[in-house]
């Protein structure tokens, strides 16, 4: 067997330095509300902001200084750093949380900060009506720098880039480069999410508007509500969530947001270049379309039959909607989290909770096992069915098509059902944790496990002020996990053993 | 001296947004013929 080499002083600097780079970006990302919240007189927000800032720009001084070097990046110092930039990068983000006042438990203050930038949505704040506006504003930055990718925003920023950062970009769970430059990559997400700000921010405020919202405060909610839509996190400003605004103009426009957000950015470019072909025929298009139209049947059976809704508008406003939000991994509610555990029957819920575990795209700012691993397990297994009804010396070829047609290999088949598989089992982890507390049945245990690990953030009430610190901490760890998809935390433990028992460089 | 923005540029982002919305609204469209259709057949 081979030993893993040990990494020497050389790598850990490595590690340290870009993860200083990264800390940077979220100290100088505290920077916007603190603005905010000295303008608006928010004083103990801005203490906590101008502390937690510092301590972040302070790390990245003292990293700069002393760690620089222009040794290249390999596939295994990007995976680390990405593994700990998304571990450090929440206790950081954490400092203000907890500085503010808001939670009484670190514990919490951490969930809050891995719930906003895995993008999962949920939250345990106690009265979020009353959370000062630049403290909702952090959170909602979070979710957009954690749905586009922290380390791409930081990193297409702060470095030269090139092959350097392209190994970082991979290990980000951005298995696909839309574009031959990782530079252009970002500047082409970038491109995207501003003109989609731009437009549907407008459209928002104009919707909040005619409701009767005043020009000041529709403004504050439509950036917020852009930022928790297409980041597919699902943060509100208020307790009621979508509820609170009721109105089914914003709602449509923070379904076309969702949308948006789950679609791969491989498939924005499709878009703004005119081929909407490359979307219909897309692998990911057909297999989210799919699942998604058979669990709008099983959703809409299971209200009716359950007697939940009895009109149109009703299965539309609160099944679609609530669907759109489960599939796009978003997790904006129109509903308490009560209605699904006592209104919503059995089936309705369970249409929920596979639509949750699916989640988006890859390649987007969505989360779950993503359509691309669930249409290849699917394919992969018509394979298998055809190659044994076909004779034995018959070829058995299966294509399909993910920009260009590609043949499906056994490798691709195979990473895609091991991702598939352990998101299954971080799902299962959730559910048997918060069993083993004994206050909660199998469907709220599953049902909030999975929206967890999937990163979606529809809450069926388990994550709440009042949960318990060890279930707090495995809810933390599947955010973690989901996010990254599995590979580059793995790939930490894997440099920490080898680091403990590796064998010494001659 | 900024260059100024070729037709290009906003061409496909106004596509772009038009493919959205229209991906979107027909999403709406097939869900809302499929909620009338189970509100017919069970309701």
């Amino acid at each position: 067997m081979t030993t893993a080499l040990k990494p020497d002083a050389r790598d850990l600097q490595l590690i340290g330095y870009y993860l200083g780079k990264v800390l940077l970006g979220l100290g100088l990302l505290q920077l916007v509300p603190l603005i905010v919240a000295l303008s608006l007189g928010e004083w103990n927000s801005a203490s906590a902001f101008a502390i937690g800032a510092a301590l972040a720009i302070i790390t990245w001084a003292l990293s700069d200084a002393l760690l620089v070097t222009r040794q290249a990046l390999s596939w295994a110092h990007g995976m680390v750093i990405v593994g700990l930039s998304w571990l450090l990068g929440p206790i950081y983000a954490a400092v203000p949380m907890l500085l503010s006042g808001r939670f009484s438990d670190p514990m919490h203050a951490l969930f809050e900060a891995m719930s906003a930038l895995t993008t999962t949505g949920m939250s345990v704040i106690h009265d979020l009506d009353h959370t000062p506006v630049s403290e909702d504003l952090f959170r909602h930055l979070l979710q957009i720098a954690g749905g586009l990718g922290i380390i791409i925003v930081v990193l297409s920023v702060f470095t030269a880039g090139g092959a350097r950062i392209t190994t970082l970009y991979v290990s980000e769970a951005r298995d696909e480069r839309v574009l031959p430059n990782i530079i252009r990559t970002a500047r082409f997400i970038f491109s995207v999410a501003g003109t989609l700000f731009a437009v549907f921010t407008t459209l928002l405020v104009v919707a909040l508007v005619a409701t009767g919202f005043t020009p000041g405060r529709a403004i504050y909610h439509g950036v917020n509500l852009f930022f928790a839509s297409f980041s597919t996190g699902g943060f509100s400003v208020m307790q009621a969530s979508m509820m609170y605004y009721h109105s089914a103009w914003v709602e449509l426009l923070v379904g076309i947001v969702m949308i948006a957000g789950t679609l791969s950015f491989g498939l924005h470019l499709a878009m703004w270049r005119g081929d909407p072909r490359d979307v219909l025929r897309h692998i990911e298009t057909r297999t989210l379309a799919a699942v998604t139209s058979v669990l709008f049947v099983l959703l809409s059976v299971g209200l009716v039959r359950a007697g939940s809704y009895d009109s149109l508008e009703a299965l539309l406003r609160k099944g679609w909607f609530t669907l759109v939000s489960a599939a796009s991994s978003t997790g904006h509610q129109v509903n308490v989290g009560d209605t699904y555990l006592y209104e919503w029957g059995l089936l309705a819920p369970a249409a929920i909770v596979a639509s949750m575990a699916m989640g988006g795209m890859a390649s987007s700012t969505a989360g779950g096992i993503k359509a691309i691993r669930v249409g290849l397990t699917i394919k992969s297994v018509t394979h298998e069915i055809r190659r044994i009804l076909l004779p034995e010396s018959a070829l058995v070829v299966t294509t399909y098509h993910a920009g260009k047609r590609r043949v499906l290999r056994d490798e691709t088949a195979r990473a895609a059902t091991t991702v598939l598989l352990l998101f299954l089992a971080s799902y299962l982890l959730g559910v048997l944790t918060a069993l083993a507390y004994g206050e909660l049945d199998l469907t709220q245990a599953i049902f909030e496990s999975v929206s967890v690990g999937a990163n979606i953030g529809i809450s069926i009430g388990v994550v709440n002020p009042g949960m318990p610190d060890g279930l707090a901490l495995v809810y933390i760890l599947q955010m973690w996990l989901g996010r990254l998809e599995f590979v580059a935390v793995f790939a930490l433990f894997g440099y920490l053993v080898s680091l403990a028992r590796g064998r010494a460089r001659t | 001296m900024s260059q100024p923005r070729d037709e290009g540029f906003w061409r496909e982002r106004v596509r772009g947004i038009g493919l959205l919305i229209a991906l979107s609204l027909s999403v709406l469209a097939i869900a809302t013929v499929v909620a009338f259709g189970v509100l017919v057949v069970l309701g």
